[in-house]
C-alpha cells in the first residue's frame, strides 16, 4: 500500500509540474485550425497538408462538416481560420462584431457553381430553374403548382417513365444547402422528402448509383459517374456551369478570428499568403475552383500583403 | 424446430464470417492485387497506407495518425475509467449499506449501460466542451483567450466522454465480479484481524481481478468502435500532428485527433474517393475490426479464465 | 474516534478515497440527466414582455427595419414579390396586386377590404390586418415571374380587443405589437394566440414599431419612447408546436415539419419532432423485425440444447459480432448493401422461404446420417455440422430468389414493384431495418440466452427423461419460464436500436417524413443529434430543442432498460426458486 501511495504522489507531481510546463511553454500558441465548409474541404486539406510540410512545427487541424460551423467556432474562438460556402449573415457578423468590437476579415477565396446532377444514364440534359424549385422545394416553392413524383410528370418522353425521382441534397448546416433555398428555392423551404446526405461528395457517389436519383453538388465534387445538367433560361438558351451567366455560381469565404494587421507575424498570416502564392493557387484550381475577380482588400493576396 | 433454431446459430456464424471475408477481400484486393503504380511490392505499399504522410483526399495514404489518434483515445480513457469504475464498484459492492437507494444507484448505472452513446456525446459537449471547457480556460488559460485551449473539443472531453459511456460497463462487469467472490473470503479475511481495505485490496481485488480486466477490455473494444460521441467532441478530418509528446504526460490532452471510425465516416460521406476508394474504405474498416476484434478476444479468454478458476475454487 | 495505528488510518483513508470517486461517479452519471433537462428547459419557457428604462427616453435607439415598415403604413404598397406583383391596400377600397412593369391590375378578394390597418408581418410574406376587433395573419407565396399571381391565405384570425390604435409586425416571427387607446401594450403572437401579452402604462400611446426583433418602442403624440423587451422562444411558449400538427405560414394545412433552420434568417423555424421520433421507432421495429428471429434462434439452441463445453465456445464467437462497430456496418450497408439492393432483397427472400424446409431438412438429414438426436449430447455439434448445409440453402436460396426475380414482369423486383406502382428509394427503412439488425443481433442474443440458460437444466431433463422430444422440453417447460427473459432481451435490444447513431446517419437518407413505407426512407432522433448539434449556436431554440429530443431518447431507452431490468431480476428470483 505504501508503494501505491509513493507511486500516487508521483505521478500526480508529474501531472501537475507538466501542466505548469505546458502553460509556460509558448510553442504551442501556433496552432492553425481551421473549420468549416465540406465544398471547401478538399482543396483546404491540401493546404494544410503541404502548410505542414513546409512549418512541422505547427499544429494543425482540419474540420469540415458545414459552413454553419464557422460562425459560432470563430466567434468562440475554438477556430482561428473558418471557411464558408456562403456569406455570413447580418445576424453571425452582428454577433462576431458584439464580441470582438469588429467585422470578421473577410477574404473571397474562390468562385464555384452548385450543380445539378443525374445518373449517367439519365437522357435528361437540362431542366429550368422553375424545374429545380419544383423537384427539391416543398410544393408551392417559387410558385410552382405541383411537385413531379416520377420521371414522366417531369419530362413526358423520359425512358425512366413511372421510376420516381429521388432527390438528394445536403444537410440543413451545410452552407451549399443554404446557398441553393435561397437562390433556388425562392428562400422557401427544401421539401422533407429530400434525403438529407452529409457530404458533397456522398450525394455524387449516391447519384451515380441511383438510375433516378437527381442531386445537387458543388462543381469541385463531380466525377465523370455523374452528368452535370444544365439550366434552361426562359429564352431557351441552356447555361452550364462554366457560363458567365450561370445562375448558381457562388463565392466562397474564408473568415480570420483574429485582426491579422495588428498581429504580427501571426500563423494565420502565414497561411493566408501561402493560400496566396503561387502553389496554393495552383492547388484551388487543381481542385475545381476558379479564383474570384474581386478587389485587393478582399483578397487573400491583399490581406496576406497587408500583415506583411 | 429445432433444426431451425441450431441453423440460425450456424446463420449467424456465416454472416459474422462473410462480413469479414467480404472485407478482407476489398482490402486485400486493393492492397495487393490492383497496385496499379506500385511496382516496389507489397510491403512498401503497405508502408504508405499506414506510415506515409496522410492524404486522405488523393492518395489514400497515411492511416498511422488516425490509429494513434485511436489508441491514445482509449488509453486515456482507460486511465480515467479504470480508477473511477472500480473504486464505485467497490463502493457499490463492498461499503454501501443495502438500503433503497443504493439499489436505486444500482439498477440506475445498470441501465446507463444501455442508453445510446450519442446521448453522452450531447452532453459532453454541452457540459465539458462548453461548461467545464471555458471554466479550465478561465482559470488557467487567461493568457491565450480568446483562443480556447480546453474551451474546444479535444482529446480529454472526447476520453472523458468515452468514459462516461464506459462507466457504467465496467461498473457492472466489477460489480458482478465482486459480488460472485463467495462470502468466506470476507468472513475468512476480517476474521484474520485484515482491515476493511486490507479485505478489499488483498482478498477480494485480486480475485475479482480477471473480471475487472475483462470490465476494462471490453470497455476499451467498445470505445475503439464508439463514433457518435466523437462527431460532437472532437475526433476531426484531418490533424497530422499526433496527440502524443516527449514532454511529461506524453499526450496533448488539449489536441483534436484523428480517429479510425471517424476516417472511416469522412471517407464513406466526405471524401471524394478516386477509383479503388472501396478498397481503402475496406482497409481502415478491417483495422478498425481487427482491433477491436483482438480487444473482444483477449477479454473472452480472461473471462474464460475466469469461470474455469470459478469452477475450480467453487465445486458447488 | 482517535486513529488506532498505521493500518487503521490507511484503510479509513482508502474508505475514503472510495467514497469520493464513487460519488463523483454516480453524480456525473445521474447529474448528466439533470444537465440536460435544464439546458433543454428554456424552450419551454413563456414569451415575456416587459417594460426597460431608458436612459435618454429611448431617442438614442437606432432605427432599423421597423421604421421602413413603419414607413410602408403611409404608402400603399405593403410587398412585391419577386415576379414585380406589388400587393396595394388601402381602407375601405379592395387591395390589388398591380403589376410593376405592366401595370395590369388584379383584385385580392381574399383579403377583407373593411380593414382599419394592415402591417406586414413575419418575414415579409405575411400581413397582419385588423377588422374591427379582427386581428387576420395572412400569408403570400412567392411568385417570379408576370404568369403567377401570389397566392394569398388566411393563417389565423385572433380576436383582440377593439379599441386598437397602433400596430407593428415583428420583422421576423408571426408576432404583433399592438396599442390600445387605454394605454395598454399587447403582443399577439399568432403561433400561440391564446398567450398574449400585456402591458399598462401611464401615457397615451399612438405609434409602436418593432426596433429589433426583441425591442419594442412605443412613442407617445408628444414623441417621447417608451421601450419594451419582448422575449420569445422559437416555439413561442407553445410546447405543442413540437408534437402536434402545425400550421405553418405558407402552408395549406397543418403538417408536421422538421426544418430547424430559417432561410436567411427571416422564415420560421420548424422544429416538429414527431416525424423524428416516428422515425425512430420505426428503424428500431424494423430491426426487430429482423433480428429476433434469428438472435432468438441462436439463444434458443445454445442457451438450451448445448453442453457447457461447446457453448463456452460458441457464445464469443457470436459475441465476436459485435466486433464490427456500427460505423463498419454503416459502410458495408452505403458501399455493398446499397447500390445492389433490388438483387439483395430478393435473394433474401429466397433465402427467407428456403427456411423452413431447411428445418426440415436438418433433421431428416441428420436423422439420416444416423445421430441419436435423443441424447442430449449430441445436440452439441449440430450448428457446426450443419454450416455447410446452411451454406448451401443460404446460396440456393439466393440463387432461386435471383432467378425467380428475373422471371418477374420486368426483369427485376425493382422493376416488378416499379410496374406496380412502388418505387424503393434507395436510402430506405427496409435497409436500415436489416444493418441495424444486424447491429443489435449480438445484444439481444447474450441476454435471451443468459436467460435461457438460467432455467436449470435438470428441469428440461426431467422432460426429456418422460419420453419428450428435445424441442417439446423446450416448448414446454424452458419457454415459459424463459419467456419474461427473452422479451427483456428485446426490449434492450430496442433500446440499442433506437440509440444508434452511425447507420443511420449513413444509410437512413435523413428525409423527415411520416411515411409508414418500408420502401422510403425516414429520419431518426439520433441522427438529427449527431447532424445537427455540433453547428446549432449555443442557447440558441434549435439546441434547446435538439436537447429536449436528447432527453426523449435519454427517457426511452433508460425506460425500456429499466422495464426490461426487473422483468429480468423477477425472473431470476423466479429461477432461483426452482
Amino acid at each position: 500500500m505504501k508503494r501505491l501511495f509513493r507511486r500516487f504522489f508521483v505521478v500526480s507531481v508529474l501531472v501537475s509540474s507538466s501542466l505548469v510546463w505546458a502553460q509556460s511553454d509558448d510553442e504551442s500558441d501556433r496552432s492553425l485550425i481551421i473549420v468549416g465548409s465540406d465544398t471547401l474541404a478538399k482543396v483546404v486539406t491540401a493546404w494544410a497538408e503541404q502548410f505542414y510540410v513546409l512549418n512541422p512545427t505547427v499544429l494543425v487541424e482540419v474540420q469540415a462538416v458545414g459552413s454553419a460551423a464557422t460562425p459560432p467556432a470563430l466567434l468562440l474562438g475554438t477556430a482561428t481560420i473558418g471557411t464558408m460556402s456562403r456569406r455570413m449573415n447580418a445576424d453571425e457578423r452582428d454577433a462576431f462584431a458584439v464580441r470582438r468590437q469588429r467585422p470578421p476579415i473577410e477574404i473571397s477565396l474562390a468562385v464555384d457553381a452548385v450543380v445539378l446532377i443525374v445518373h449517367q444514364q439519365n437522357p435528361l440534359k437540362s431542366v429550368s430553374m422553375a424545374e429545380v424549385g419544383q423537384i427539391f422545394g416543398m410544393p408551392g416553392t417559387c410558385g410552382s403548382s405541383m411537385r413531379p413524383i416520377v420521371w414522366r410528370d417531369l419530362r413526358e418522353d423520359s425512358p425512366l417513365a413511372n421510376r420516381k425521382i429521388q432527390v438528394f441534397g445536403r444537410t440543413a448546416t451545410s452552407g451549399t444547402y443554404q446557398y441553393f433555398r435561397r437562390i433556388a428555392l425562392c428562400d422557401g423551404d427544401p421539401g422533407i422528402f429530400v434525403n438529407e446526405i452529409p457530404g458533397g461528395a456522398g450525394i455524387v457517389n449516391t447519384v451515380a448509383r441511383v438510375p433516378g436519383g437527381i442531386g445537387y453538388t458543388a462543381t469541385s465534387y463531380t466525377s465523370n459517374d455523374v452528368k452535370i445538367l444544365g439550366i434552361e433560361r426562359p429564352d431557351g438558351r441552356i447555361l452550364y456551369p462554366d457560363d458567365p451567366e450561370y445562375p448558381l455560381k457562388r463565392t466562397l469565404y474564408l473568415y480570420l478570428m483574429t485582426d491579422v494587421s495588428s498581429e504580427s507575424r501571426s500563423i494565420e498570416c502565414e497561411f493566408v499568403a501561402y493560400v496566396a502564392s503561387e502553389k496554393g493557387r495552383d492547388l484551388l484550381i487543381n481542385a475545381g475552383f476558379s479564383i474570384p475577380q474581386v478587389p485587393d482588400s478582399q483578397s487573400a493576396r491583399g490581406v496576406a500583403d497587408a500583415c506583411g | 424446430m429445432l433444426g431451425l433454431s441450431a441453423s440460425m446459430v450456424s446463420t449467424l456464424l456465416l454472416i459474422g464470417s462473410g462480413l469479414f471475408v467480404l472485407l478482407l477481400a476489398s482490402a486485400g484486393d486493393w492492397l495487393f492485387l490492383s497496385s496499379g503504380g506500385h511496382e516496389d511490392g507489397v510491403l512498401d505499399r503497405l508502408n504508405d497506407v499506414l506510415f506515409a504522410k496522410p492524404n486522405v483526399e488523393n492518395g489514400l495514404t497515411g492511416l498511422f495518425p488516425a490509429i494513434a489518434g485511436t489508441f491514445s483515445l482509449v488509453m486515456v480513457m482507460t486511465l480515467f475509467v479504470a480508477p473511477l469504475g472500480v473504486a464505485t464498484a467497490i463502493y457499490l459492492s463492498e461499503y454501501a449499506k443495502d438500503t433503497w437507494y443504493t439499489k436505486l444507484i444500482r439498477i440506475s448505472i445498470t441501465n446507463l449501460a444501455g442508453v445510446p452513446a450519442i446521448i453522452y456525446g450531447i452532453f459532453g459537449l454541452g457540459f465539458f466542451v462548453y461548461g467545464l471547457g471555458g471554466q479550465v480556460d478561465a482559470l488557467f488559460y487567461t493568457d491565450r483567450l480568446p483562443r480556447p485551449t480546453f474551451g474546444t473539443t479535444g482529446l480529454l472531453w472526447a476520453a472523458l466522454t468515452l468514459a462516461l459511456v464506459n462507466l457504467p460497463v465496467v461498473i457492472v462487469a466489477v460489480t458482478e465480479g465482486l459480488d460472485a467472490l463467495s462470502n468466506d473470503l470476507r468472513e475468512a479475511s476480517i476474521a484474520l484481524g485484515a482491515t476493511k481495505s486490507e479485505t478489499v485490496f488483498k482478498a477480494l481485488m485480486p480475485a475479482a481481478l480477471p473480471s475487472v480486466f475483462s470490465g476494462l477490455i471490453l470497455a476499451t473494444a467498445r470505445a475503439a468502435g464508439e463514433v457518435s460521441p466523437l462527431l460532437l467532441v472532437g475526433a476531426v478530418k484531418f490533424s497530422p500532428s499526433l496527440p502524443l509528446s516527449s514532454r511529461a504526460p506524453f499526450i496533448e490532452f488539449e489536441q483534436k485527433f484523428m480517429h479510425l471510425g471517424f476516417q472511416l465516416f469522412d471517407a464513406a460521406l466526405f471524401a471524394r474517393l478516386p477509383p479503388g476508394g472501396l478498397g481503402w474504405v475496406a482497409c481502415i474498416a478491417l483495422i478498425l475490426v481487427l482491433l477491436i476484434g483482438v480487444l473482444n478476444l483477449t477479454a473472452v479468454s480472461l473471462r474464460t479464465a475466469i469461470l474455469k478458476r470459478k469452477t475450480f475454487e467453487n465445486p458447488f | 474516534m482517535p486513529v488506532a495505528n498505521w493500518r487503521h488510518f490507511k484503510s479509513v483513508s482508502l474508505g475514503l478515497l472510495i467514497r469520493v470517486a464513487s460519488f463523483t461517479v454516480i453524480f456525473a452519471l445521474l447529474g448528466m440527466v439533470v444537465q440536460m433537462m435544464v439546458v433543454a428547459a428554456p424552450i419551454f419557457a413563456a414569451s415575456t414582455l416587459e417594460r426597460i428604462d431608458a436612459p435618454d427616453g429611448g431617442r438614442g435607439v437606432p432605427v432599423s427595419r421597423a421604421e421602413s415598415q413603419d414607413a410602408d403604413l403611409r404608402q400603399p404598397i405593403y410587398w412585391v414579390s419577386k415576379g414585380g406583383w406589388q400587393l396595394i391596400g388601402n381602407p375601405g377600397n379592395p387591395w390589388l396586386w398591380v403589376h410593376d412593369q405592366t401595370a395590369v391590375r388584379l383584385n385580392v378578394t381574399e383579403l377583407p377590404s373593411d380593414f382599419s390597418i394592415a402591417q406586414m408581418v413575419g418575414h415579409q410574406r405575411g400581413l397582419a390586418v385588423l377588422v374591427g376587433n379582427r386581428l387576420e395573419h395572412f400569408h403570400f407565396s412567392q411568385s417570379t415571374s408576370i404568369n403567377d399571381v401570389p397566392a394569398v391565405e388566411r393563417v389565423k384570425t385572433v380576436l383582440v380587443d377593439s379599441d386598437i390604435v397602433a400596430l407593428a409586425g415583428h420583422p421576423r416571427l408571426a408576432v404583433v405589437a399592438l396599442a390600445t387607446s387605454l394605454s395598454e401594450i399587447q403582443v399577439v403572437d399568432f403561433r400561440n394566440p391564446d398567450a398574449t401579452l400585456r402591458i399598462q402604462v401611464d401615457v397615451e400611446i399612438d405609434t409602436i414599431a418593432w426596433v429589433s426583433p426583441s425591442l419594442i418602442r412605443a412613442l407617445t403624440p408628444s414623441g417621447d419612447a417608451v421601450l419594451f423587451v419582448f422575449r420569445a422562444t422559437d416555439i413561442g411558449g407553445d410546447w405543442r408546436r413540437l408534437f402536434s400538427p402545425t400550421q405553418y405560414e405558407g402552408y395549406p394545412s397543418e403538417e408536421y415539419l422538421w426544418l430547424p433552420l430559417p432561410s436567411a434568417q427571416a422564415a420560421e423555424s420548424k422544429y416538429s419532432v414527431t416525424p423524428l421520433i416516428f422515425g425512430t421507432l420505426k428503424a428500431a421495429l424494423l430491426a426487430l423485425l429482423f433480428s429476433v428471429p434469428l438472435s432468438l434462434g441462436c439463444a434458443i439452441y445454445v442457451g438450451c440444447f448445448m453442453s457447457e463445453a461447446q457453448r463456452q465456445r460458441v457464445r464469443p464467437a457470436i459475441d465476436m459480432l459485435t466486433a464490427f462497430p456500427t460505423v463498419v456496418l454503416g459502410a458495408i450497408g452505403l458501399f455493398w448493401l446499397a447500390p445492389r439492393f433490388g438483387e439483395f432483397l430478393s435473394a433474401l427472400i429466397g433465402v427467407i422461404a428456403l427456411f423452413p424446409i431447411l428445418a426440415v431438412l436438418g433433421i431428416f438429414g441428420v436423422r439420416a446420417l444416423g445421430w441419436r438426436w435423443v441424447r442430449h449430447d449430441a445436440l452439441d455439434d449440430w450448428p457446426l455440422r450443419l454450416l455447410p448445409l446452411v451454406l448451401l440453402v443460404i446460396v440456393l436460396g439466393a440463387a432461386a430468389g435471383l432467378i425467380g426475380a428475373a422471371q418477374l414482369p420486368g426483369g427485376s423486383l425493382e422493376a416488378y414493384l416499379l410496374s406496380t406502382g412502388l418505387s424503393i428509394s434507395y436510402f430506405n427503412s427496409l435497409l436500415v431495418g436489416i444493418v441495424l439488425g444486424l447491429a443489435i443481433t449480438p445484444t439481444i442474443f447474450s441476454i435471451a440466452e443468459e436467460a435461457i440458460h438460467a432455467v436449470p437444466r435438470n428441469m428440461a431433463a426431467g422432460a426429456l427423461a418422460l419420453g419428450s422430444t428435445p424441442w417439446q422440453s423446450y416448448r414446454d417447460v424452458v419457454l415459459p419460464l424463459a419467456l419474461p427473459g427473452m422479451i427483456a432481451a428485446i426490449m434492450v435490444g430496442f433500446g440499442r436500436a433506437a440509440g444508434e447513431t452511425m447507420i443511420l446517419v449513413m444509410l437512413s437518407g435523413n428525409t423527415g417524413i411520416l411515411d409508414l413505407s418500408i420502401f422510403e426512407g425516414l429520419r431518426s432522433v439520433s441522427a438529427s443529434l449527431a447532424l445537427e448539434l455540433p453547428e446549432a449556436p449555443k442557447k440558441s431554440s434549435h439546441y434547446q430543442v435538439l436537447f429536449v429530443m436528447g432527453v426523449l431518447l435519454f427517457g426511452l431507452t433508460f425506460i425500456v432498460n429499466t422495464v426490461a431490468e426487473i422483468i429480468r431480476s423477477r425472473v431470476r428470483m423466479r429461477v432461483r426458486g426452482l
